[in-house]
């Protein structure tokens, strides 16, 4: 059994029977409008004729250890808290889709009927109530279960090592669930100092060029 | 998949770019005497501040809390290409202008109220140097535009040479619209000179530009996964980026500036509105291409 730091959600994809009660208990508990799913159920059929399976995997935020999200967005409206969850907020979201472009899972979603982005909640309205999120409170098989106290009960389960606090308990290789492998970390900040320096440089020199070509004392023009 | 991000986006690329563009050829042609450089300089300083304030308006429409666009000024997240990009995009239409006013007319800007006055005053010491402090935030606009883009998860934006490439095409859309202006201002005989300037400047940045792109499409070709095709090289955002961004707003631009002493004002005008299809075009096809 691995401990992280900070709350966690576990996913247990053979328990899985696709009733999509996650997702239904999210949408109602968290004020989703219609076609902005927070949480959705997906299936995937494994194998090869005759020997077919179908698989499905429940998914939503990640609550990433490092945050894409939080580092893109310009507003403040995302901020990861002690316990892990990385929590939305609201009233200072704009609506500008950063976030949405960020995600390396592709999980914020624009809301344009509430003007704003959306994606799991972690239910903080319940958890910080002693609770367990909506979705597992709602799931009949237990696959997905709370652990408040961040223990997962599988140390392989995908996420777990790159301390996501929504970790994955699949039946085969990521991939096949089209979940991103190897489990991205902060795209946003990886590499930023060289593409700002990368602009900055060239730009810098071909207007050092431009500004010697026009000095006051320069002759030719042509 | 419905695109996040639209026309206004794209837009907003473009015209931020072309401001900063339009405020270096004002500051840098202002270094010389002349009466053709004097509508050059003139013509930039004008279309820098236009430029960036219909930028942030596209910016500002994009947004689906439009009244809470202000809050982007409440935070400084310097992780955050877009947060910066707001304190850039802001302090730069500040500073373009305040600059756009101290190139007013004398009479017209000794009537602006507050400070009118004692600006026409001391006009050269103003322009100095609110020049000396736009020229390092134009550039840093220009690139942001790239960085913002470069940073985000989509593959396709996930290019290393996209500020180079922005920068580059930030200068000659902005060169482009301030010599276009200037040559409907500017008399025939004055322009002479700062044309034959502009054409040999023009010869690097659209070089430069050229390079880059051409960076863009192989580290593009390079990062496509396997059983993704290149946009660039299908659909309708492949044959916008190299009949429209690469031949018309790149390639045919340099041919119409590289032949002959001195070139007709006619086909210069032709090659500078030819740089700004290019300029849109080539926002277009990288906001839409990497959604798509």
């Amino acid at each position: 059994m691995r401990t992280m730091a900070g709350r966690l959600i576990f996913f247990e994809g053979k328990k899985c029977i696709r009733c999509h009660s996650c997702e239904v208990g999210c949408q109602l508990e968290n004020d989703a409008p219609p076609g902005v799913r927070l949480r959705w159920v997906t299936s995937h059929v494994r194998g090869h004729v005759p020997a077919l399976r179908e698989v499905s995997v429940s998914t939503a935020c990640f609550h990433c250890s490092d945050p894409s999200c939080v580092a893109a967005c310009p507003a403040g409206a995302l901020r990861r808290r002690s316990d892990g969850v990385v929590e939305h907020l609201r009233s200072r979201c704009i609506g500008c889709g950063y976030c949405v472009q960020s995600c390396p899972f592709h999980v914020p979603k624009r809301s344009p009927a509430q003007h704003t982005m959306r994606k799991c909640s972690f239910c903080v309205q319940r958890i910080d109530r002693g609770k367990e999120p909506a979705c597992v409170a709602k799931c009949p098989t237990g696959a997905l279960s709370y652990h408040p106290d961040g223990k997962t009960p599988d140390a392989q389960a995908y996420g777990s090592a790159e301390g996501l606090h929504m970790v994955y308990a699949l039946q085969g290789p990521p991939e096949e669930y089209r979940l991103p492998v190897p489990v991205p970390r902060n795209t946003v900040a990886a590499g930023q100092p060289w593409k700002w320096l990368g602009g900055l440089l060239p730009g810098a020199l071909v207007l050092a060029w431009l500004w010697k070509r026009l000095s006051p004392t320069e002759e030719g023009d042509g | 998949m419905a695109e996040t991000w639209g026309f206004p986006i794209a837009l907003d690329l473009f015209f931020a770019g072309l401001a900063a563009g339009a405020f270096c050829l004002s500051v840098f042609a202002g270094r010389k005497k002349g009466e053709g450089f004097e509508a050059l300089s003139r013509a930039g300083a004008f279309l820098a501040p236009a430029s960036i304030v219909f930028g942030l308006a596209m910016l500002t429409l994009d947004l689906m809390s439009r009244e809470r666009f202000w809050y982007t000024l409440s935070v400084f997240n310097v992780t955050s290409p877009m947060s910066m990009g707001a304190w850039l995009l802001t302090l730069f239409a500040l500073v373009s202008v305040a600059y756009g006013l101290c190139r007013l007319p004398g009479p017209v800007l000794s009537r602006v109220p507050v400070a009118g006055g004692a600006v026409a005053r001391r006009r050269a010491v103003c322009l100095r140097v609110l020049g000396t402090a736009g020229v390092p935030l134009a550039l840093a606009v220009s690139v942001y535009t790239g960085v913002l883009l470069s940073v985000s998860s989509l593959p396709f934006w996930r290019n290393g040479a996209l500020p180079a490439l922005f920068c580059s095409s930030a200068m000659t859309t902005g060169f482009a619209g301030g010599a276009l202006a200037a040559l409907r201002t500017g008399a025939p005989e004055a322009m002479e000179r700062p044309l034959l300037w502009l054409r040999s400047a023009y010869r690097v940045l659209l070089s430069c530009c050229l390079a880059f792109a051409l960076l863009f499409t192989v580290l593009a070709f390079l990062n496509t996964q396997r059983g993704d095709p290149c946009r660039l090289f299908t659909g309708w955002t492949g044959a916008l980026w190299w009949a429209g961004v690469v031949g018309l707003g790149i390639l045919l631009p340099l041919a119409l500036m590289a032949d002959g002493e001195r070139t007709g004002r006619r086909r210069l005008a032709a090659a500078f509105w030819l740089v700004l299809a290019g300029g849109f075009l080539l926002r277009l096809v990288i906001v839409f291409a990497g959604q798509a």
